[in-house]
């Protein structure tokens, strides 16, 4: 029952909050639809805008997973106190480590061996500790110098106990003999071969042979020497600009922790900026410092620009879609606010003050809704992301993001209640006139459908005409993401929806014309005769639900898709069922057995074209074409059959295509083995093709060649192999047997890699479409609820008319039932074609992140089956309250009304 | 009417001592107090006095739209406390054509379509619903007005298709709740006329609520109700 206060005020403010007060207590399950209304809408963006927020912040230590060395200050000249500059270092805030490195030129020989050239590293034992990318394979630092597989591999070293060193060229005469203390890894020390400073900085140059001795040594017998020789003006001076690693070099590598780095790798690239100014005062002048961790977190940035992108791509249909669920909702209101309104107005209340008991209720529904929104947001995306929210993202994200999601409610509320204002003045007489002048929105009046579907065709049509939708690298592997190339889906999905609503309202309005009208054929046929001549609030649940399907479904499907992709992704890094790496390049690859169909050895080639390292993927075709699973994305030409065809041919990357400007048939001219003074040879290869991403796509490379075309190259071991498990065989228990048997302690076989990802197809979409999946779901079966509270509100007065000429209860209901089968089928029929075109259309824009073309729609059926079945079920739940509620109904009171 | 020969004839209606209180527990007010009435096949029996005298209350009840809380209400000797759910609306449909306060009519629906819906619910073939739509929309002089929603029609027209919709099964009682409200004195008259004169054809009983003296004229019999109880 209802109650209303006795005691009128005067007039003025305490007028409004008297009226505010007495309806919220006659109706206050108004104020709750209110506060529901605004709440979807800011729970939807919020969380949403968190959501971002939160996967953003994983991307800093993503991008830094693969920096072995933050920072190197490099000495600008071999006087540098070295150590005290070290010292200095590690005590630096926030300095983790800050360890002695040098690196020099120099010549080794074995007895009376010839002499080669070699790279000489000179560490402190405990770097190997904590730089395990240095993998000691035999013996130990401690018993002399350590030797690269390499130099160990090298005729006139595999049996030497003892190395000698000296300088090359015109350096004073210096020999120093050390025992061979063991056999170290250096191919994944990058940072040793990576040139450490200038527009080249990052660019690793493959010397052949490398050796390592401590830094006491160096610093005792090498270093004088080497400064000697400088002094001279033998040894090259310091060249910032240089595109060679250093002669020599005295080095402090500076480790600094990857939690202290902000979270946003925007935030992060500056930090890191600052961090090696300060870093630059703490060491003095006699040093640079060289950031190796910028170069990531700028290109992670980028990507997380796109990242925002992707998710607003993804979360904003859904805010829509919440805020039309209130303007539907408004709706079902409609009745109760022109009774309420009406029986102000026969008590003297003014249009003005009407007005401002509108304004008053809809700020405290909006008040009440926006707390309940971000309480509902914050607790959803803490579930999904698996912490608490307001620990994951920065204070300040949180609060921006919050106050756009309560702007965003207020907007929509504003709208709404506007609408309501409006709609409530309308006499019950013109609402019924709509029975015979039929229902004409203004979105059917103004062909909305169609503007929108014509917006969103034409901003693809000149994307595709543009280019928009093709691959094009920026800086690196930085790509560009047009936002109004999005406005594309937002359009296609609402001119979508309208269009099949008009349709089926067309087809309903057919139907239902009175003056076509044939006698009633069954009780069922007349309420779907009667739904079509007055199909507005069944149209208004039905476009709601459809375009909050299509919405899941879409979500749901770009989701599946992207899991898709990053999988054929990491197929690709790999590039076969199993990749073989031996731990030493000297171990000779043995047979694999009945469990291996192909083998196919791939070697990865140092070249350089002009002043550019690069390296070449050189392959045996004919066995390669048998043990690939993956091909590649070529975007000129032909692929592998162009290299067994032609063996001086090359393909190239689309990169080295546009820096180079060339295509087929082009020469392409490099250098093989340019830091291997022994081996070094220009060639010249003809162009066969151009490609995006040719497996295996780990570790990058930018040409493919056979390997007959290169001279030298098969003189050298592969790097690994590639693997193709025989027909009916597992790669996983495969890969387990070869590495009990055959392979045992010599070789590492992976099945799948995890490759150096982009920040963007690294991230988590499965939270995110969760999120959107279970929003748009309740959102639809709110629509259905919505539709259901008007038939309870304002169809009473029908519901006791047929009970008084003799309906019974399943003949009553039939009519609000079929009612919401009709949205509920409809939303379905039309939700999930519409979301999965949708979908299709995002992999399109989205799928340019991807090395290989991603696949046009992966179909999650068990997640499409499961939003289909929420939706029925939540619907149902909501229809058969509003059926009981009808049941509930008392007709002497309703008819008694005038 | 006289009461000495109603009692020789077979009672359509027969409400003995109905109660009815609205209300909570903190104020009930009081409908009807004990209110006792027949009326028998044919008889057409007014009921006036004043709002709030427990008019459309009574009416109500002997619908079988609301259950008194003492005594007993039968139609068609028939107590309404006997019957529940579809059999309770199977009985209503085929023995009491009930005419509602206002608008009576479906809105959504045609005028044909109003008057076929009693028919429909009690599953008549579609033939015979056919012939008893046009026989009815024929004997209310709405013939040319089949299509029309019930917008498209006047108070006077709409009341008609009321009236038609009421009889359109023969029931044994039409029961009508104020059905000249909200029309001209000469409308209201004519409305009048005609459902007393059809239900006579049909034989039907009719209780007709209505403030209007002059439409109360046109019954046997008039009752007049003051604060719940028949004065």
């Amino acid at each position: 029952m209802t109650r209303a206060t006795t005691t009128t005020p005067a007039t003025g403010r305490g007028m409004s909050f008297w009226l505010l007060r007495r309806s919220m207590l006659r109706a206050p399950w108004r104020l709750v639809l209110e506060a529901i209304a605004v709440a979807f809408p800011v729970a939807m963006f919020a969380a949403t805008l968190w959501y971002v927020d939160a996967a953003v912040q994983s991307m800093t230590p993503n991008a830094l997973s693969s920096v072995q060395v933050e920072m190197r200050a490099v000495a600008k000249s071999l006087d540098a106190d070295i150590t005290a500059i070290n010292s200095r270092l590690a005590a630096a805030p926030g300095v983790k480590l800050a360890e002695p490195f040098a690196a020099a030129k120099v010549l080794v020989s074995s007895g009376n061996s010839g002499q080669l050239t070699a790279r000489l590293f000179a560490v402190d034992p405990s770097y190997y500790v904590s730089h395990p990318w240095v993998r000691i394979v035999e013996g130990s630092p401690s018993q002399g110098a350590m030797l690269s597989q390499s130099v160990r591999g090298a005729a006139e070293f595999a049996a030497a106990t003892s190395i000698t060193i000296s300088l090359p060229g015109d350096a004073p005469e210096f020999s120093l003999t050390l025992p061979i203390g063991g056999v170290a890894d250096l191919r994944e020390a990058t940072t040793w071969f990576s040139i450490p400073y200038g527009e080249v900085q990052g660019d690793i140059v493959t010397v052949p042979r490398a050796i390592i001795i401590d830094t006491k040594t160096f610093e005792r017998e090498l270093l004088p020497v080497l400064r000697d020789w400088a002094k001279k003006g033998g040894l090259p001076a310091f060249d910032p600009g240089s595109n060679e690693l250093p002669s020599a070099s005295l080095e402090s590598h500076v480790s600094i922790d990857h939690a202290d780095y902000p979270p946003d790798p925007g935030e992060a690239s500056i930090w890191t900026g600052q961090r090696q100014k300060a870093l630059g005062r703490q060491a003095g002048s006699a040093v640079i410092i060289a950031d190796n961790a910028a170069e990531a977190l700028l290109e992670s940035h980028a990507d997380a620009i796109n990242a925002k992108m992707l998710f607003l791509l993804l979360g904003i249909p859904g805010v829509l879609v919440a805020a039309a669920l209130g303007l539907t909702g408004a709706a079902a209101l409609v009745e109760s606010y022109r009774r309420e309104d009406a029986l102000l107005r026969m008590r003297g209340a003014t249009n003005g003050q009407l007005a401002g008991l509108a304004m008053l209720q809809a700020a405290v529904a909006g008040f009440a809704g926006s707390v309940l929104g971000l309480l509902a947001a914050a607790l959803a995306v803490s579930a999904v992301t698996g912490r608490p929210i307001w620990q994951g993202v920065p204070w300040e994200n949180l609060l921006l993001s919050a106050a756009l999601a309560v702007a965003a409610g207020g907007i929509s509320s504003a709208i709404r209640v506007l609408g309501l204002r409006r709609a409530s003045r309308r006499s019950d007489t013109a609402e019924r006139r709509l029975l015979s002048h039929g229902w004409s929105p203004a979105w059917r009046v103004a062909r909305l459908d169609l503007v929108a579907l014509a917006v969103g065709a034409a901003v693809l049509a000149i994307n595709v005409l543009a280019g928009g939708l093709k691959q094009s690298p920026i800086e690196g592997t930085a790509l560009m993401l047009s936002f109004y190339v999005l406005l594309a889906p937002l359009a296609l999905w609402l001119g979508a929806t309208l269009l099949l609503t008009r349709g089926l309202l067309a087809g309903l309005s057919t139907f239902s014309k009175p003056e076509r009208a044939s006698p009633l054929a069954s009780w069922t046929g007349t309420s779907l005769r009667w739904l079509g001549r007055r199909p507005a609030h069944m149209a208004r649940a039905l476009i709601t639900g459809t375009l909050a399907v299509a919405f899941g479904a879409e979500v749901l499907t770009f989701a599946a898709t992207y899991r898709t992709a990053k999988d054929v992704d990491q197929s690709a890094a790999i590039g076969s069922d199993l990749r073989v790496t031996p731990g030493d390049p000297r171990f000779a690859l043995p047979s694999l057995g009945p469990d291996i169909a192909a083998v196919s050895p791939i070697r990865l080639v140092p070249a350089r074209v002009n002043t550019d390292r690069k390296t070449v993927l050189a392959i045996e075709p004919s066995s390669f074409a048998a043990t690939a699973t993956s091909a590649p994305r070529m975007l000129q030409g032909v692929g592998l059959q162009a290299l067994v065809k032609d063996p001086n041919g090359v393909l190239i990357n689309n990169e080295l295509a546009t820096d180079l400007q060339l295509g087929v048939g082009d020469k392409l001219e490099l250098t093989i083995f340019p830091d291997d003074f022994e081996s070094a040879k220009d060639m010249q290869l003809t162009v066969l093709g151009v490609y995006s991403a040719f497996p295996p796509t780990f570790p990058a490379t930018e040409a493919v060649t056979s390997v007959g075309s290169l001279p030298r190259a098969e003189l050298v071991p592969p790097d690994f192999y590639l693997a193709k498990v025989a027909p009916g065989r597992q790669a996983a228990p495969v890969a387990a047997s070869l590495e009990r048997g055959p392979l045992a302690q010599k070789f590492v076989v992976a099945t799948a890699l995890a490759p150096k990802q982009r920040g963007l197809t690294a991230l988590n979409l499965g939270g995110m479409s969760l999120l959107e999946a279970v929003g748009a779901s309740l959102v639809a079966a709110i629509g259905v609820a919505v539709l259901g509270a008007f038939l309870v509100i304002e169809r009473r007065r029908e519901f006791a008319i047929l009970l008084s000429v003799g309906a019974d209860s399943r003949q009553i209901l039939t009519g609000p039932a079929l009612e919401g089968a009709v949205v509920v089928l409809g939303t379905l029929l039309f939700g999930i074609p519409i979301g999965l075109g949708l979908g299709m259309l995002a992999v399109k824009v989205l799928g340019l992140f991807f090395a290989l073309e991603p696949p046009l729609l992966t179909l999650p059926l068990g997640g499409l089956a499961a939003l289909a079945a929420f939706v029925i079920a939540t619907s149902t739940l909501a229809i058969g309250i509003a059926l009981a509620a009808v049941l509930r109904i008392r007709p002497a009171a309703i008819l008694r009304a005038p | 009417m006289p009461n000495d020969m109603n009692s020789a004839m077979v009672l359509a209606v027969e409400a003995v001592g109905l109660t009815r209180t609205y209300g909570g527990a903190g104020a009930r007010l009081p409908a009807l107090k004990s209110v006792s009435l027949n009326v028998v096949r044919g008889e057409v029996v007014a009921v006036t006095g004043p709002s709030g005298s427990g008019k459309s209350t009574l009416l109500a009840i002997l619908a079988g739209l609301d259950l008194p809380e003492t005594g007993i209400a039968r139609l068609a000797g028939t107590d309404w406390q006997t019957l529940a759910g579809s059999d309770r609306a199977r009985f209503r449909r085929r023995h009491c054509g009930f005419i509602a306060q206002g608008l009576a009519l479906l809105p959504q629906a045609t005028a044909a379509e109003n008057i076929e819906v009693p028919l429909l619910l009690d599953s008549i073939a579609a033939a015979e619903r056919a012939r008893r739509v046009v026989r009815a929309l024929e004997r209310v002089g709405l013939s040319h007005l089949t299509a029309s929603l019930t917008d498209e029609l006047s108070g006077g027209e709409q009341q008609r298709v009321a009236i038609a919709r009421a009889l359109v099964l023969e029931p044994a009682v039409v029961l009508a709740d104020e059905p000249t409200c909200n029309l001209d004195s000469v409308t209201a008259q004519t409305i009048a006329r005609l459902l007393v004169s059809a239900a006579r054809e049909r034989g039907a009983a009719v209780i007709l609520v209505t403030h209007d003296p002059a439409i109360a004229q046109h019954a046997d019999r008039i009752v007049t109700m003051h604060s719940g109880a028949i004065a």
